[in-house]
Parts: structure tokens; C-alpha cells; sequence
């Protein structure tokens, strides 16, 4: 496996920070108390530029998947099949990832999942992975 | 907010889908001045009638920025109406709609839509590699600060594929799924392509145990309920009613249309299994006075299975939830009591680009004038056709009727 490491940028920078200490951060809008998920500039809901970074526990459950029987990107050729991930955060987002100790059977829309933070390099990238609650 | 007839479909032009490695390599703008020559012809106006222009916007070869004058100028024309289109799949849909617009207004008599999908040659100083990389990330933004490489790469969301397949693994948590009648979808059509001779699959016709005995790509969709890209490239031509009553075929008359966009990515969506083309379709069917009961035929684009399936239920020709069981019961073939992509559909006839959105709109007008040989409709006054762009992102419709 040697997938894209993410590239922060100012906006975004707290969210994959969070993940080298295993926190989860999420801008909530502080107008409308709405959650924005990618990371932006605004409130998706209000427009107010007043975000406020907000951990959450990571509580989601799978909103839908697949296994990509030809791996959409060379880095993810390998043994295991690669599949690919919508999870819905019980604030109400949701967010792109990838389930991890989870057989293809054992997978199904609907089922409570956990977060994995899986340090992708010697520097200590981390992304978000999701596994069987 | 109406279209009131006033522009119509005089022309059109196609290059025969053809492998890649095959087809002839050329300059976007060379396969556009022989694209617009054939469309010229077809309609039998002149090079000095056209006066407005729409092209694509993204992966133009020649030109990153000033499209339409670079454009323009090549093909030796003066323009009171220049439009770039980047909405993928629909931008067939879409130019036709702006130019029926433009002509309304009054702005120009006479559009020339294009867009080339054949491959460019070479550039002999160009890194080969960097060429292959930049293919195989497709659409799929690489730079610093995009949203889907920053939060789509670094998991492996990439390409089309794995996002309509999990739209359809929804679909099917929430209404069940068929898989005979979705491989049905890609059967019919490639029974429709058994009768026009420039469809890519011509001479190979498929049963529902070889869709569903192909390769599985992302769960649950089959390589045979995907779309193959070709080299092809398309043109046509919108012109006032005044011009087109001179035109060499029946004109066919732009009467609705509708767009909607609602994301890049469907993991965004509200609910990702009520398509755009849902509000698209509305508008176009309610400015045209029309209801999908009345639609003599429906070309409907068809990157997917899936997508023919969510379009037929979200543009009203079938209840929500209900898409199986309209599957079941109707022949989808030109034969037969409902009659979609007469032409093959993108399945069969292959995906030129963003230039295979304007093989169902050509599909639609060649239906209409009649001229469809073997698998010409008896009835055939009234089309439906859609676009669809990224995934599911971006979706059009339009209403057409012979005059």
C-alpha cells in the first residue's frame, strides 16, 4: 500500500494535525452550529466564516461501499482487495475513506463503524480508516 | 421561463467510434473543422451562416485559456456568441440549450456545437510518462488545494467507477437490486447496436449471462455495464426557424431543458440515490408542455447501467423505487414498447469524451428526421435526452420534437 499522502493547506492543516495525536477535528460553524466536512473557508450552510475546530468521536456508520475488483490507483495493488468507503458521522457528515479489518462479507451498509488512524509514514501522516464498531 | 420553439437542430456530424489505437491521431482543432465541414453539409448552410460557437471547455489540446477564439479563428468564423461548456457528459445537452437560448435572444442565427474526442499526436518534447500518469488520474484534480486530492487520493477515491458502483450499492440497500434486469439494460442496447452499423459493438451481441458472467470492476457493477472509451468526436448545428426551414432535413425543435448540478462527489450528496437530472428533467418537460408519457423515445446517458436506471426513475418515466420492475416489464430495444438508446447507447457504440453525451442527441435528431434505417422508430416526434457528467455530479435534459 502506498497511497497519496494528503497535502495540508492553511484551512485545512488542524484536521490532519489532529490525526497524528489521534484526535479527530471538525470545523462546526459557530452562527448555525452547522458541521463542514471537507474543511473550507465558510459554513456550507450559513456562509458565516466563523468555524470553530471541534473534536468529534469519530462514531459512524457506513453510508455505502465497494470492493474495486481493479485497483483505481496503483498504490492500492496488492493482496487485499481494495475497497473503498462513504461513512456517515453521527454529527451528520460525511466523509471518503476506507474500512480496514473488515472481510467483504462481513461489510453492509447501515453498520456502526469506529475510527483507525493509520499513520501512513516514517513522518507520521495520518489518515482516517474506519473499522467495525 | 421558456424555449419557444425558435431554434432547431439542423445539422450533425459524428466520427465513427473507433479503438484508440486505431483511430486516426489529430489536432482538436483539425477534428473540429472537419467535424463542423460534415455538419455544415449535413444541414446544407455554409461556413458564413454560423455565427455563434460552443466547445468544450476542459482537456482542449491547443489552448488552455481563450477556447472559442482560438477556435474561431481556425475555422475561419466571426462569432456574436462564444460559449466553453465543461460539464463533462451533459455538455452536448447543454450547448444545445445555450445555443437555443442565444438564438432566442436574438443573438446569433446559426451555433456551431463541437467537440472533438479523438486522440492528439504526440508532442515530440513532451515526457511520455508524465502523459500516462496524467491519464490515469482522469478527471481527478492533483493539485495543492483541491478538495478531492487532499480528502478523496490519499483513500483511494478515484475514477468513475467506484462512485457509481457505491451509488448503486445504496440503491440497492434501499429498493433492492435486480442484477438480470440491470444486465438487461446493457443487452437491449447491445441488441440496438446489432442494427446501426457505426456502433463500436456491431456484430457482437451479448446475453444476460455474459454481463453477468464479465469481470467484476467495483461491486456490483460488471465491465459489461460499462462504458468503453473510444475515439469518436461530434458536432451539430442549432439555427433560427427561419434558417432551418432551408436546411436539407426535418428541423428538430428545442422545446425544453434543464441542468442541475449538486456536487463533484455523490459522497456529498443529500441523498445519493435521487440523481440531479430528478429538477433537470422536471424544467424540461414542464417548459415544454410535455410529460414523459408523450416521449416517443428516450436516449439516456449511459456511462453505467446505473445511471439509465436512476435517469429513467428520476426523470419521471417510472415510480422511485420501482426501476426493477420497469426493467422487467418493458422491451428497452428499438423493437419495442419503449425504445431507449436506439443507437446503442454509449455501451455499445462507445464513449467518445465528453463528445459521447452528443451521440444520444444525434441519435434523437436522426430519429426524428427518419433517417435511422434498420432501426428506425415508426413513431418518432417526440425525444428525451440526457446528459450526465462526473458522477452523477452534473446532469441535463432536453426536449426535442420534429417540426
Amino acid at each position: 500500500m502506498n497511497a497519496m499522502i494528503p497535502r495540508p493547506t492553511d484551512i485545512s492543516r488542524p484536521f490532519w494535525d489532529g490525526l497524528r495525536e489521534q484526535r479527530i477535528l471538525i470545523p462546526r460553524c459557530q452562527r448555525c452550529r452547522g458541521w463542514v466536512f471537507y474543511p473550507r473557508r465558510h459554513c456550507t450552510h450559513c456562509a458565516s466564516h466563523d468555524l470553530a475546530w471541534t473534536p468529534v468521536s469519530g462514531a459512524a456508520t457506513l453510508c455505502s461501499f465497494t470492493i474495486a475488483r481493479v485497483p483505481t490507483l496503483p498504490g492500492f495493488a496488492g493482496p487485499e482487495l481494495q475497497n473503498l468507503a462513504i461513512v456517515t458521522f453521527s454529527e451528520g457528515f460525511n466523509m471518503n475513506s476506507a474500512l480496514t479489518g473488515v472481510t467483504p462479507d462481513d461489510m453492509c451498509i447501515g453498520m456502526p463503524l469506529r475510527p483507525v488512524f493509520d499513520v501512513m509514514d516514517d513522518a507520521g501522516h495520518a489518515r482516517l480508516l474506519f473499522t467495525a464498531a | 421561463m421558456s424555449l419557444t420553439g425558435k431554434a432547431a437542430i439542423v445539422g450533425c456530424a459524428q466520427y465513427r467510434p473507433e479503438k484508440y489505437t486505431t483511430a486516426p491521431q489529430m489536432f482538436h482543432l483539425e477534428q473540429m473543422a472537419d467535424l463542423a465541414r460534415m455538419a455544415l453539409i449535413d444541414a446544407g448552410l455554409a461556413l458564413q451562416d454560423i455565427d455563434g460557437l460552443a466547445v468544450n471547455g476542459a482537456h482542449f489540446n491547443e489552448a488552455t485559456a481563450f477556447v472559442p477564439a482560438v477556435v474561431a479563428e481556425y475555422l475561419g468564423l466571426q462569432v456574436g456568441f462564444a460559449e466553453t461548456v465543461d460539464l463533462g457528459g451533459t455538455s452536448a445537452v447543454a450547448m444545445a440549450w445555450r445555443a437555443a437560448a442565444a438564438i432566442q435572444l436574438g443573438l446569433c442565427r446559426a451555433v456551431l456545437c463541437v467537440i472533438p474526442g479523438r486522440l492528439t499526436p504526440p508532442d515530440p518534447d513532451a515526457d511520455p510518462a508524465a502523459f500516462a500518469a496524467a491519464m490515469q488520474l482522469g478527471g481527478h484534480s492533483q493539485r495543492f488545494g483541491a478538495p478531492e486530492a487532499e480528502f478523496d487520493l490519499p483513500y483511494g477515491h478515484m475514477g468513475q467507477n467506484t462512485g457509481y458502483a457505491m451509488i448503486a450499492q445504496q440503491y440497492a440497500h434501499r429498493y433492492g437490486y435486480d442484477v438480470a434486469a440491470m444486465a438487461g439494460i446493457a443487452v437491449a442496447q447491445r441488441s440496438n447496436a446489432q442494427a446501426n452499423p457505426d456502433a463500436l459493438f456491431h456484430g457482437q451481441p451479448i446475453t444476460v449471462d455474459d454481463v453477468l458472467n464479465s469481470k467484476v470492476v467495483a461491486d456490483p457493477l460488471h465491465i459489461l455495464e460499462i462504458v468503453m472509451p473510444v475515439a469518436g468526436g461530434a458536432a451539430f448545428i442549432v439555427a433560427a426557424d427561419d434558417l432551418a426551414r432551408d436546411c436539407r432535413h426535418r428541423p428538430v425543435r428545442i422545446r425544453g431543458c434543464g441542468e442541475q448540478l449538486d456536487f463533484k462527489s455523490p459522497s456529498y450528496a443529500r441523498d445519493m440515490t435521487v440523481t440531479p437530472i430528478a429538477r433537470a428533467a422536471q424544467r424540461a418537460f414542464g417548459m415544454a408542455g410535455l410529460t414523459p408519457a408523450d416521449m416517443d423515445m428516450a436516449q439516456i446517458y449511459d456511462c453505467y447501467t446505473i445511471t439509465v436506471l436512476l435517469s429513467l426513475e428520476d426523470a419521471g418515466f417510472c415510480t422511485k423505487g420501482e426501476g426493477m420492475a420497469f426493467l422487467r416489464e418493458h422491451d428497452l430495444t428499438w423493437r419495442g414498447d419503449f425504445p431507449l438508446n436506439t443507437h446503442g447507447g454509449q455501451l455499445s457504440f462507445g464513449q467518445a469524451g465528453a463528445a459521447g453525451g452528443m451521440s444520444q442527441l444525434i441519435e434523437a435528431v436522426t430519429q426524428i428526421r427518419g433517417d435511422a434505417g434498420e432501426r428506425q422508430l415508426r413513431q418518432h416526434d417526440t425525444a428525451f435526452v440526457s446528459g450526465t457528467g462526473g458522477v452523477m455530479s452534473e446532469q441535463g435534459a432536453l426536449i426535442l420534437t420534429g417540426a
